[in-house]
């Protein structure tokens, strides 16, 4: 411990130098039965003093929105190999293993969330990672999905994913109704609680929505909905955003009736798209410098 | 003796040749080992190098101006849209009679989402080898076509899907990127010393699909 805090000192006194830091927006998703996260940043020095675990005095989850913090346990940081090149820079990955010790429920989620280190001599800073969604693993899983897929559109020169489509599957010979389709993650909702029927899943991923009801559209109508039994129902949820933005992986709450009794169902986290077009932060850092 | 030699070696070359057509096979397709299929969007009548004729390469190769030394790069199609099928991430099947739970990761499916090249020197076999671009080529080609994005990070990919007994789930890719080829010929004293067709494809959109069928 001792040598690590001269490490770092010596490093700082021996040269005032720039510390770049590179992060992406993800959303990370916590379930009520694990606690574990790992975040990956890159480091533009090839051994970072201040990613090594020895040296970082308390590490905390800061959402600047509600002025909230959350201190994090540390797990492991670990050095990867993987290296990428940006403004003709070589920056090195870092995953950082981390547990919330903390008690949540399964309501919380915390958006533009900061990570913040704190260092030996008050020395501090932040690095944005996204966003956390925390939701309630439920173990009943009686809906059937047969097929799931997204369908992106260029917005305000962002990728997003305007629509879902989701294929159910209902076995049992018993009224069964779909009565909400909810988006885990708080920015996004289903347009005006309608669903559209579809004849099939086979339209491409970049269709326009104005495609998807011209073309392959059945019928549109509010929910609740029925699903016959023992056939495969294609269904098609238009996405609304609180602000335009990129979102690529949705959990859903699904809300049925089956038989007379409501049930309520978590489907998992799923990734949708990736895209090369995303928004990164570059964070700069000088020693010594608060 | 001679003649059970000429039936060994007619043998061994008919191996040669049949592993080799199926190795064309395989690339054949799009030249390109990531992508099962591609697809301009608004062009269909535009032709991959591998689908060109040896006469359309010829004649990429001839619009590439003369100079002194160096690369010197002839961009046929400049970041033309396409859509492609990069085949299926993983497809798992339970032939148990409980829920099983599978869980997928990748440190990144890096392959699909830095750009894709494809380079050949005239009259290349499609079962032959690719020569690597090198940086300096690279270099000009990028200095024709422009860079890609300079969002190439690792990202993690996670899957946890339950698999019903008798199911199987697959995950299938499909994308949109852009698409750019033409030649380029390095000189030396005015005179060309190599030549290479080239095809760069920068990814843009990865999309994922989630299916589930009946096994058994």
């Amino acid at each position: 411990m001792g040598l690590s805090i001269l490490a770092i000192v010596t490093t700082i006194l021996r040269r005032k130098e720039v510390y770049q830091y590179l992060t992406y927006p993800n959303i990370y998703y916590l379930s009520t039965t694990n606690d574990k996260v790992s975040v990956k940043l890159y480091s533009h020095h090839e051994v970072d003093p201040y990613l090594q675990p020895a040296n970082i005095i308390s590490l905390s989850l800061e959402v600047p929105q509600e002025k909230d913090s959350y201190l994090l346990s540390i797990d492991q940081i670990v050095a990867e190999q993987e290296h990428i090149h940006y403004q003709k820079q070589k920056y090195r990955m870092y995953t950082l293993h981390l547990s919330f010790p903390f008690e949540y429920d399964e309501h919380l989620q915390m958006h533009n969330v900061n990570l913040v280190f704190e260092f030996v001599y008050g020395e501090k800073f932040k690095i944005p990672i996204g966003s956390i969604i925390c939701y309630e693993k439920k173990s009943q899983d009686v809906l059937r999905i047969v097929n799931l897929k997204g369908v992106v559109e260029e917005k305000s020169k962002l990728q997003v994913l305007t629509g879902i489509g989701i294929t159910l599957y209902h076995s049992e010979n018993r009224p069964f109704y779909l009565e909400k389709m909810e988006p885990l993650d708080n920015r996004v909702t289903i347009a005006s609680n309608t669903v559209m029927e579809l004849s099939t899943t086979k339209y491409p991923p970049n269709t326009g929505l104005f495609e998807i009801e011209e073309r392959y559209c059945k019928q549109t109508q509010l929910l609740p909905f029925e699903i016959e039994a023992s056939q495969s129902t294609h269904l098609f949820f238009p996405l609304i955003y609180q602000d335009v933005q990129t979102i690529t992986t949705l959990a859903f709450v699904v809300t049925y009736q089956e038989d007379g009794v409501r049930y309520t169902q978590v489907l998992e986290p799923f990734q949708f798209f990736k895209t090369t077009s995303i928004t990164y932060h570059q964070v700069k850092y000088v020693p010594n410098s608060n | 003796m001679k003649s059970f030699l000429k039936i060994n070696i007619g043998i061994l070359l008919s191996v040669i040749v049949f592993c080799g057509l199926s190795h064309a096979e395989a690339n054949a397709s799009t030249g390109h080992d990531e992508f099962t299929s591609i697809k301009f969007l608004y062009n269909p009548e535009l032709k991959l190098i591998v689908e060109m004729s040896e006469s359309e390469r010829v004649a990429l190769l001839n619009r590439v101006k003369r100079k002194a030394f160096g690369w010197s790069t002839y961009t046929n199609y400049r970041k033309y849209e396409i859509e492609y099928e990069a085949g299926t991430i993983f497809s798992r099947s339970n032939t148990t009679n409980q829920v099983i739970e599978f869980h997928y990761s990748t440190a990144t499916s890096d392959k699909k989402t830095k750009t894709s090249e494809l380079s050949g020197t005239l009259g290349m076999k499609l079962s032959g080898k690719f020569n690597k671009i090198t940086a300096s080529l690279d270099s000009s080609i990028r200095g024709e076509i422009g860079k890609k994005s300079e969002s190439t990070f690792k990202e993690e990919m996670e899957f946890k899907v339950k698999i019903e007994p008798g199911r199987r789930v697959s995950l299938m890719v499909k994308g949109l990127a852009k698409l750019s080829n033409g030649a380029s010929k390095y000189y030396l004293f005015g005179i060309s010393a190599k030549k290479e067709i080239w095809e760069y494809i920068d990814v843009v959109n990865e999309y994922y699909e989630l299916t589930e069928e009946i096994v058994m």
